[in-house]
């Protein structure tokens, strides 16, 4: 299959998932919780993989959010993936390194060991 | 002189705090919506409209940086699914740029993180201006020079031998291209991620003008390749800001819906409107945002 195709798949599955979640999600927030918003709430996980981990003990619409962003921010992540998996299937070693050069980057900020400062 | 600072402030802070109470789930919808549709007609982004109307009713800046740029991978994914499968966008031009944009990325949002919200303000209106000026003076350099598809191919872009053609149904014509001078538009898309990553806005146009004046793709080409790129960028990012604290689901859930489908109907509305239209808006846009963004410094500032 070609890489443009392939892509293509990726991202408009990752977007229109994500956005069913975050429908149903807001819809149950908005049923239970009215429509305030309460900038206090603590967001304390400290990357996306302890994140990923709290999302069983979680309420149900903290679960749908969470499960609806979870896959927004992973579809470039998969995207980058699916690539580098294409080019090496395609021996084309340049690509493959820069897509694994995106892939190291984004794995280390994902894991939180990435810090500038 | 005090007097009137305190009845300034006072006025400012009461009108803060009254707007403030007028932010809810709906309110930020409809915001995200309208920003999603007006930057997706003007080129300028959902994120980069959303934020400052958002300052505006004072929800607090590093808030709405982090919270948008999720909503940034939304509308990307979303608005470059389609140009990628019609092979418009290079994706092995964006996978060579994205090396730079998405250490940029993080670079900027950990700036934003130790930035005091004061200076944010006018890094906002100091970066859209100068992002402004750059294409400005790039697409009237491109105008009098006629093309730059002459230009001499350097031994690095031969080496990365990233090219394309794509059908042009406006022009009747398929287009063909070469990337040059990649040894110079790479690094500078640092710049570009620095500002995304920072803002939580895309940087679409910057991007955009880089790949014209510097890479030299059509300008179809770069514009769909720079919104290929938004999307890691803002994921690079966000691993950032997830760490902060700041992101919030439900906010973060609205305003990437919000925009999303905003961008969905000004993509539909877009071809029916006249360019000379979208340019006055555009130029209208960017200056409320310039002008919101001082004047919240500059209050801030004061207080």
């Amino acid at each position: 299959m070609d890489l443009e195709i392939l892509l293509s798949i990726i991202l408009i599955t990752g977007v229109l998932l994500s956005l069913v979640f975050l429908v149903i999600g807001l819809s149950l927030y908005l049923i239970l919780e009215g429509s305030r918003i309460d900038l206090g709430i603590e967001f304390r996980y400290t990357n996306l993989i302890s994140w990923i981990e709290a999302v069983p003990r979680m309420s149900m619409y903290q679960k749908l959010l969470s499960i609806g962003l979870i896959i927004l921010i992973s579809t470039p992540y998969i995207r980058a993936i699916t690539s580098f998996i294409w080019f090496m299937y395609h021996r084309d070693k340049k690509f493959s390194l820069f897509t694994l050069f995106v892939i190291i980057i984004l794995t280390l900020s994902i894991l939180g060991i990435i810090r500038v400062f | 002189m005090k007097i009137l600072k305190n009845i300034l402030l006072r006025n400012i802070t009461e009108d803060w705090y009254r707007l403030l109470e007028l932010l809810n789930i709906y309110t930020i919808l409809v915001v995200a919506f309208f920003a999603g549709l007006l930057g997706s007609l003007t080129g300028l982004g959902g994120a980069s409209i959303m934020t400052p109307i958002l300052v505006g009713f004072g929800f607090p800046i590093k808030h709405s940086i982090a919270n948008a740029m999720i909503s940034v991978i939304a509308t990307s994914a979303g608005s470059s699914a389609a140009y990628v499968r019609d092979r418009i966008t290079n994706p092995r031009a964006a996978m060579y740029l994205e090396m730079f944009t998405i250490v940029g990325g993080i670079i900027g949002a950990t700036i934003t993180l130790v930035t005091p919200s004061v200076i944010l303000y006018f890094f906002f209106a100091f970066f859209l201006i100068a992002m402004n000026l750059y294409s400005y003076l790039e697409r009237k350099k491109a105008d009098s020079s006629h093309e730059n598809s002459n230009y001499f191919i350097d031994r690095f872009s031969r080496w990365l031998n990233i090219y394309g053609e794509y059908y042009d149904h406006s022009e009747k014509r398929t287009i063909k291209y070469v990337v040059k001078r990649a040894h110079i538009g790479g690094p500078m898309m640092i710049v570009a991620g620095v500002a995304a990553g920072s803002l939580g806005i895309g940087a679409g146009a910057f991007k955009t003008s880089i790949q014209e004046s510097i890479l030299g793709l059509p300008t179809k080409v770069a514009s769909t390749t720079s919104n290929f790129i938004i999307g890691m960028t803002g994921l690079a990012a966000t691993t950032v800001y997830i760490s902060s604290g700041y992101v919030n689901p439900v906010i973060a859930g609205t305003m990437a819906l919000g925009t999303t489908l905003g961008s969905l109907v000004g993509s539909k509305i877009l071809p029916h409107i006249r360019i000379s239209s979208v340019r006055v808006l555009s130029i209208a846009i960017t200056i409320y945002i310039i002008a919101q963004m001082l004047y919240k410094g500059v209050s801030a500032l004061w207080i």
